[in-house]
């Protein structure tokens, strides 16, 4: 629904550039071109308002993608850290939309989804744009913004080598594909801690909500304006008297056989009226505030409103109304209604003079003033057509009729002209259409996502790193079917800040060619480093990266703290890049990440050190029997082997913990005293780990609670408000 | 109730049961200019689509032609009217309505002998 009304706001402002450019282009062409051309021309900037046609690029389509990334990036960017990931994130569509949904870059190198809004609202194109995005990204390997000196196939914030999807940190063995279904959390998530709702947040999601304001201002303006019409009209036809002159009957069926009007119009005459009208949209009839008229006055009235009737312009009036409910936020809709009304009356009067001779264009003028000063009391409504209208209005019609020309080829050229021009701002204005992408890479999308479309420009965008063969990245097919199914586990934001998908294909492994980072310290320019830091710090990942590696010792153990403290994982990440392998400062730091248990930070300082140092480590892991800590270790050592016998170990103490509670595991299908089971929980708040299963088989819902020690303290089923929690209005 | 006609709408009316309550477009047409009324094509149409509006015709098509049925006698269009006019001037008396006649001679001697023989007859009957 969010949808259509960000279309309806694009065509908005597609709308106002064309209708300010009428206003400013009135002067030049109101008396030189045909009042005709003037009233229809406006056509084309109703079409705008009402009809979501347009170009794969457009001017507006592409200030509203273009807006909802800045938005997006400014929300996300104080909601979260790592502002780099998302600036990847986002680069789909429909952000203006309430899904505020980010894939980041996590440490732990999977796809994390932070979702901050209801997923109901959840576009599909949104989902796929922003999924082929990151489909792009994870094929080639490459997430701009992370793209710092980077050591071979490691993300920075990353955990570790994660070819396999593992978790490191995990005590448990792999879910096998039970993907959508079982995901972990990690210890030491603090990276997104801070995912508390902030005013961006409450924004995002007032502006996600807005449709509903809209909409409700369309439905009362419209029953509004119904009524309205409704009830003037009935107190017009209550007091219409049929007109009973034959010599009046026959003058007015003289002029419909003259203008060709099959059906022959009732003619009324109503005191109360303020001037002669035309009412009716079907079967309009012709109500005069008097009979007592001279014929030739009478002959104009009629001539006018025939005209009226033959031209539809009841229908162009209801057309222009329903375009200003619709747009009924912007002023400037109204203002084209207002300038519309008088158009539609002055070129009438032009049909009308047009078919007249000097002497009777004086008495048709003489009409008009009559007419004014003969009105009853009952004010016009919208759509009935009136001869007469306010001064202003009459006096430019008077002129009008006086300085009444045929127009000239100029004029004529002018008319072709400025139609032209429209027409031409029509299609580069265009709508910002939630594109409807059908699921796939597939071209229609590329302008959404890839913004101005050029790979340099876009690397630009990405300070200056590459991102090699950006178009064709798009057919990733396969990727994108994961990330759709990564996108389905964003509800668990909802639950715990953080999670870590376990699966193949979600991880970073090779990131940008650590050439990259040689040219990079160029772009930090000039000026201290440490201030460059601080300026970078919490905002910018690589740029903080190369001011980090521009400062000496002292000043990185500070900021290393600092990004320690602060729970900065990926900062942390980035700045390690910048160290050698071993360094006095890793050192210190691992000693502090274990003795804190703060397996994350530890994950991503194990990237950084020695076989040698890793191998001390893993014996004094043993020996105090961490295992999260001894999963991590045989990741960075890669050996694969040891890593999987240590997971199936767990997997098999886990099970057997888990016998003893009752619960059994068939396969990937948990049971719980015999019943299968439904949503299956074990989530161990300090840990390593957390387990989400869910089999829509299965009949119990059940969660398994964990002391401080890890060790199970119960099983309890879920209540109501649990799952509730858990799955929002999924 | 029977509403008010215009003079306009009642000639063609009276066209209409002259004809024996049904006439087609074409034949008011020709009995109008019979009449010296030149009124217009569309003129008479609007009058008679009045005059179905206003419950006293209805039209069915024959062919592609529109036949103007009267709905409402002209015995009955008389009696109404005539009820409406005593109502509206003499407050319903009838007396009131022939002493105008007789007064100004509106009723000859043989009309009125015929009237009273007429009115005799009828109250006779009843005694």
């Amino acid at each position: 629904m969010n949808s259509i009304f960000i279309l309806f706001l694009s065509m908005s402002v597609s709308g106002s550039m064309m209708i300010l450019g009428m206003f400013f282009l009135k002067p030049l062409f109101r008396s030189k071109i045909s009042r005709q051309w003037q009233y229809y021309v406006w056509l084309i900037v109703i079409a705008r308002l009402l009809l979501p046609i347009t170009p794969g690029e457009s001017l507006v389509g592409n200030l509203f993608r273009w807006a909802g990334q800045a938005s997006s990036w400014l929300g996300s960017a104080i909601v979260y850290d790592d502002d780099e990931s998302l600036r990847t994130a986002p680069q789909g569509d429909n952000l203006i939309d309430d899904t505020m949904l980010s894939l980041t870059d996590n440490e732990m190198g999977s796809g994390i989804f932070s979702h901050k809004d209801t997923l109901s609202e959840v576009s599909a194109s949104a989902l796929d744009g922003k999924a082929s995005e990151v489909a792009k990204l994870l094929r080639d390997g490459n997430v701009p913004g992370t793209a710092g000196s980077q050591q071979d196939g490691n993300v920075p914030g990353t955990a570790g080598s994660q070819q396999d999807g593992n978790v490191p940190g995990t005590a448990g063995p792999p879910q096998e594909d039970n993907v959508s279904g079982t995901v972990k959390l990690l210890q030491g998530g603090n990276v997104f801690e801070n995912a508390e709702p902030s005013v961006w947040e409450n924004i995002a999601f007032g502006f996600g909500h807005l449709w509903i304001l809209w909409l409700a201002g369309v439905l009362i303006l419209s029953v509004r304006k119904l009524t309205v019409y409704q009830s003037y009209t009935k107190y017009v036809k209550a007091g219409c008297r049929e007109v009973e002159d034959m010599a009046l009957l026959d003058l007015l069926a003289r002029e419909e056989e003259r203008a060709g009007v099959k059906r022959p119009m009732e003619l009324y005459v109503n005191s109360m009226v303020s001037s002669p009208m035309l009412l009716g949209l079907f079967h309009p009839c012709i109500i005069l505030p008097t009979t007592d008229l001279p014929q030739e006055e009478f002959f104009c009235t009629v001539r006018h409103e025939l005209i009226h009737y033959k031209r539809w312009d009841m229908l162009y009036k209801w057309l222009v109304q329903i375009t200003v409910c619709l747009h009924w936020f912007n002023p400037l809709v109204y203002l084209m209604g207002r300038e519309l009304g008088q158009a539609c009356e002055l070129s009438c009067d032009e049909a009308v003079i047009r078919s007249l001779d000097q002497q009777n264009r004086r008495s048709y003028g003489d009409t008009l003033l009559h007419a004014v000063r003969s009105g009853g009391k009952y004010r016009e409504s919208f759509t009935s057509v009136l001869l007469g209208e306010s001064a202003e209005l009459l006096r430019e019609r008077l002129d009008a009729i006086m300085k009444y020309k045929k127009m000239s080829k100029k004029g004529c050229c002018g008319a072709l002209l400025v139609s032209a021009a429209l027409a031409s701002v029509f299609v580069v204005s265009g709508a910002y259409a939630a594109e409807s992408a059908p699921g796939n890479g597939t071209a229609a999308m590329v302008p959404g996502i890839a913004g101005k479309g050029s790979p340099d420009k876009h690397a630009d965008e990405y300070y200056g790193v590459d991102l090699p063969q950006f178009d064709d990245a798009f057919a990733g097919l396969e990727e994108l079917s994961q990330l759709e199914e990564l996108s389905k586990l964003a509800w668990l934001e909802r639950f715990s800040t953080l999670f870590a998908l376990e699966g193949d294909g979600c991880s970073h492994d090779n990131f940008a060619d650590p050439k990259e980072a040689a040219t990079a310290p160029e772009n930090v320019g000039s000026g201290s480093s440490d201030k460059l830091a601080d300026e970078y710090y919490g905002v910018n990942l690589p740029q903080f990266g190369y001011a980090f590696a521009a400062l000496d010792e002292n000043a990185q153990a500070a900021w290393l703290e600092r990004i320690y403290n602060d729970g900065e994982i990926a900062f942390f990440s980035v700045s390690l890049q910048q160290l050698d392998a071993d360094s006095s400062l890793i050192t210190a730091f691992i000693q502090k990440a274990y003795d804190d248990g703060k397996i994350s930070f530890f994950s991503v300082l194990a990237d950084h050190m020695g076989e040698k140092t890793l191998e001390a480590w893993l014996d004094k892991a043993k020996k105090e029997k961490q295992v999260s800590f001894q999963s991590v270790i045989l990741k960075a050592l890669d050996r694969d082997w040891e890593l999987e016998a240590l997971e199936e170990e767990l997997e098999r103490q886990r099970l057997a913990e888990y016998e003893n509670y009752g619960i059994t595991r068939d396969g990937k299908v948990y049971y719980y005293q015999g019943q299968m089971v439904n949503i299956f929980m074990d989530h161990q708040s300090n840990s390593a780990f957390y387990t989400l299963d869910m089999n829509p088989n299965g009949a119990v819902n059940i969660k398994i609670v964990r002391g401080e020690d890890g060790s199970i303290q119960s099983v309890d089923y879920m209540t109501e408000s649990e799952v509730e929690e858990l799955f929002g209005d999924m | 109730m029977i509403q008010q006609v215009s003079d306009s709408e009642l000639e063609l009316m009276k066209i209409v049961w002259a004809n024996g309550g049904t006439a087609l477009y074409a034949h008011i047409m020709e009995e109008l200019t019979k009449a010296g009324r030149i009124w217009q094509k569309n003129t008479v149409i609007t009058l008679l689509s009045r005059l179905v509006e206003k419950g006293l015709l209805k039209t069915s098509k024959i062919g592609r032609r529109n036949e103007y049925v009267a709905i409402v006698s002209e015995a009955d269009y008389r009696a109404v009217q005539t009820q409406s006019f005593l109502n509206k001037l003499y407050d319903g008396n009838v007396k009131g309505l022939v002493a105008t006649l007789i007064q100004r001679d509106m009723l000859t001697a043989e009309d009125y002998e015929e009237l009273r023989r007429f009115w005799e007859g009828g109250t006779g009957a009843d005694e």
